[in-house]
């Protein structure tokens, strides 16, 4: 349970700032985004559109193109800075030793090449490899996420799939290197739920036997409620709270995380009004200084003008981090009110 | 139908056409009979393609099974789920409920009389009456149109306002649908996704429907977002009497919206109930196995344990029943015979040679 604990991460990333150049100015869009993660764990990035959680996938891959740039922070990736590395370096990594896959499996395959033709440049990308052992390869690859009849698939084009059979091909390109960290970005958000359901299950078995670790990008909760072993939520670029699965969905103590819960169809009686988090999301350069919930939030007060820091708001669970001045259990049942802590 | 479920605010502003008929039982708003549709059926092939056909030279078009004998009702005030996967069919029938599409056989009742048999007038207040919410709110506005003349264009055009009340008009759409008038001289570019989905809402609204079809209308919203556009759905069904065919994946959504959830399968219903009594006991193993898949936030950890094989083509369906190469309970009897949608007293249809005793 607690591999977390243990002195060495996977990857630990401290403080992450990610900007876009704008004409307006520099828009922080990753805003100080810390997080650690074990071999073979789980986390679930969750967040509205707009809140960074996409921009915090690339910038740990390192695709964050102009105008965006990554200006502050470490991203530790088996104890060796992402950052400082020479280019040349990362893409040796990439695709390799970490992957990701995209929301659009058409912005990961290419149109006009067979299946066989992408996934085995994957494989060539980074070692030498007969052309007969790299089919065989693929055809494994393929056939471990539930494709019937590899063999003919792989000679397919990207049209002649469905969706969630070219999803399930950017899955198994990702995967090809056996790499140890996948990051997923809302893989199965454009799929229906039984597909979703398949994939889901498919990913899991394989973050298991491997010892993967998974960071699953989603905008549900209750997806990654039943993946995840760690879940962290983001709101404007920051983490408002993260920490065990259980820990964050059952004892939120955030406002925000609250508000996401309370608004979810089933966390409400069948027919009654939604409750819902006043307000809209901040976007734009001119942010707040301090908390930048605080607009919305029931229980902002005076202290929330400064920025809060992570800590653990329940002493026996040291690994639950709310960012909040005003951390505490959810107000009664009924409409939200004004704050007890 | 949908009796257990308390909507009777006092303030009613009457749907512009009550039935005709308003005696012990009213007919439904809008139902649709033995409704089928396909796709890319052209003329009967001449001399000349038949002779390139049977010399192999040409194929035969494609013909695409969308519907196949669908039945449908939706009373006043109700609000029905309609669930399907991908492809089975969902959004066609969507279409034709909203009449943007003829079926290519079955007719379509409105309160009570088949709109076929309509003269043009009659057919235009049934197509006024039923008005449609798609999915992307920023594919069905034109970014050219400032928001004031895309929400009053129709009812301009339709005669129901002149020229001088048609701001009042449009501020009071857009006030019911919770934007602020003020910003009806704005692009759509300029609204959020949630606010423009309320622009497409208004703008529905704008003609006095009696019902809303919402094709996936909150699945590209975010949760909250969401939240907030359902909890507008149900005040519009309060405040209006507004009739909704919700169409939607989301099994979580249609559960916390409907009273009545129709189960779709490549162009057939499987399975058609109250709300409740479906969520309680689905009957159709296709029902069921969605039910076991929708995410809930309560399950940490599963065990994903899905339904195998994906949705097949509907230009090829299965023999039989549709369902049968990915049913657990399939016999030689589902691979021949089409089951039939059998209901009980309590309006609970299952079209299954097997259904779980309720």
């Amino acid at each position: 349970m607690s591999s977390h604990a243990n002195a060495e991460p996977l990857l630990d990333v401290r403080g992450l700032h990610t900007v876009f150049h704008t004409r307006a100015g520099a828009v922080p869009v990753v805003d100080g985004v810390s997080l650690r993660l074990g071999r073979g764990r789980v986390l679930g990035l969750v967040g509205e559109s707009g809140s960074g959680k996409s921009v915090t996938g690339f910038s740990l891959m390192g695709l964050v193109d102009p105008p965006g740039e990554v200006v502050a922070g470490q991203v530790l990736f088996n104890g060796q800075d992402l950052l400082q590395l020479p280019e040349a370096q990362r893409r040796a990594l990439r695709g390799n030793r970490m992957a990701m896959v995209f929301q659009d499996p058409m912005a990961t395959l290419n149109p006009v090449l067979r299946i066989a033709t992408q996934m085995t440049e994957a494989l060539h990308a980074h070692q030498r490899l007969g052309r007969a052992q790299a089919l065989a390869r693929c055809a494994d690859a393929l056939a471990a996420l539930g494709i019937a009849s590899p063999q003919q698939r792989l000679q397919a084009y990207p049209h002649q799939l469905s969706g969630g059979m070219r999803q399930r091909v950017a899955i198994a390109i990702a995967l090809l290197n056996q790499p140890d960290l996948v990051i997923a970005d809302e893989p199965t958000t454009a799929l229906d739920v039984t597909i979703q359901a398949q994939i889901l299950s498919e990913m899991q078995a394989l973050v298991r036997e491997r010892g993967t670790a998974l960071i699953w990008i989603s905008h549900d909760l209750s997806v990654v409620a039943g993946l995840a072993d760690e879940i962290a939520v983001m709101y404007a670029g920051r983490i408002v709270e993260q920490g065990p699965v259980d820990e964050v969905l059952d004892h939120p103590q955030h406002p925000y995380t609250q508000g996401l819960i309370a608004s979810l169809p089933s966390a409400n009686r069948r027919g009654s009004r939604l409750r819902q988090i006043p307000g809209l999301a901040h976007s734009g350069p001119d942010r707040p200084t301090g908390c930048a919930f605080a607009p919305r939030c029931s229980r902002a007060g005076a202290a929330c003008s400064h920025l809060p820091a992570a800590t653990p708001p329940r002493p026996l669970v040291p690994l639950h981090q709310v960012s909040c001045h005003h951390p505490g259990p959810a107000t009664t049942q009924p409409q939200p009110q004004a704050a007890t802590a | 139908m949908s009796a257990a479920r308390p909507v009777d605010s006092a303030g009613t502003a009457a749907p512009e056409r009550t039935g005709s008929a308003a005696d012990s039982a009213p007919p439904p708003l809008l139902a649709l009979q033995a409704v089928s549709h396909h796709f890319g059926q052209g003329p009967a092939p001449g001399w000349l393609d038949r002779r390139l056909q049977r010399a192999g030279w040409q194929t035969p078009s494609a013909v695409t099974q969308a519907l196949d004998g669908v039945d449908l009702a939706v009373h006043p005030r109700e609000v029905v789920g309609l669930v399907g996967e991908s492809g089975c069919g969902k959004s066609t029938l969507g279409r034709i409920a909203a009449q943007l599409l003829a079926p290519s056989a079955g007719q379509v009742l409105f309160n009570g009389r088949p709109t076929a048999s309509l003269d043009a007038d009659q057919r235009l207040q049934a197509r006024l009456a039923v008005q449609m919410v798609f999915q992307d709110p920023q594919a069905s506005l034109n970014p050219r149109l400032r928001v004031a003349q895309a929400v009053g264009e129709a009812a301009r055009v339709h005669g129901l306002v002149d020229a001088a009340a048609l701001d009042d008009h449009v501020c009071a759409q857009l006030a019911r649908t919770g934007l602020d008038p003020a910003l009806r001289h704005r692009y759509p570019h300029q609204f959020s996704g949630g606010q423009r989905q309320r622009v497409v809402i208004a703008r529905a609204l704008a003609v006095h429907p009696a019902l809303l079809v919402c094709d996936e209308a909150v699945a590209a919203l975010d949760v909250s977002i969401q939240a907030q556009i359902l909890n507008l759905f149900m005040d519009l069904r309060a405040q209006l009497g507004l009739a909704l065919l919700f169409i939607s994946h989301d099994l979580g959504v249609v559960e916390h919206l409907c009273d009545r959830v129709v189960v779709m399968y490549l162009g057939r219903v499987v399975e058609s109930a109250p709300v409740d009594a479906l969520f309680a006991g689905a009957r159709h193993p296709y029902t069921q196995a969605l039910l076991a898949e929708v995410p809930r936030i309560a399950t940490r950890r599963t065990r994903f344990r899905p339904l195998q094989g994906e949705v097949p083509s509907p230009l090829s369906p299965p023999s039989g029943c549709h369902f049968h190469p990915r049913c657990p309970r399939a016999t030689a009897l589902c691979r021949q015979a089409v089951p039939t949608l059998t209901g009980t007293a309590t309006g609970h249809a299952v079209a299954c040679h097997h259904p779980d005793s309720p």
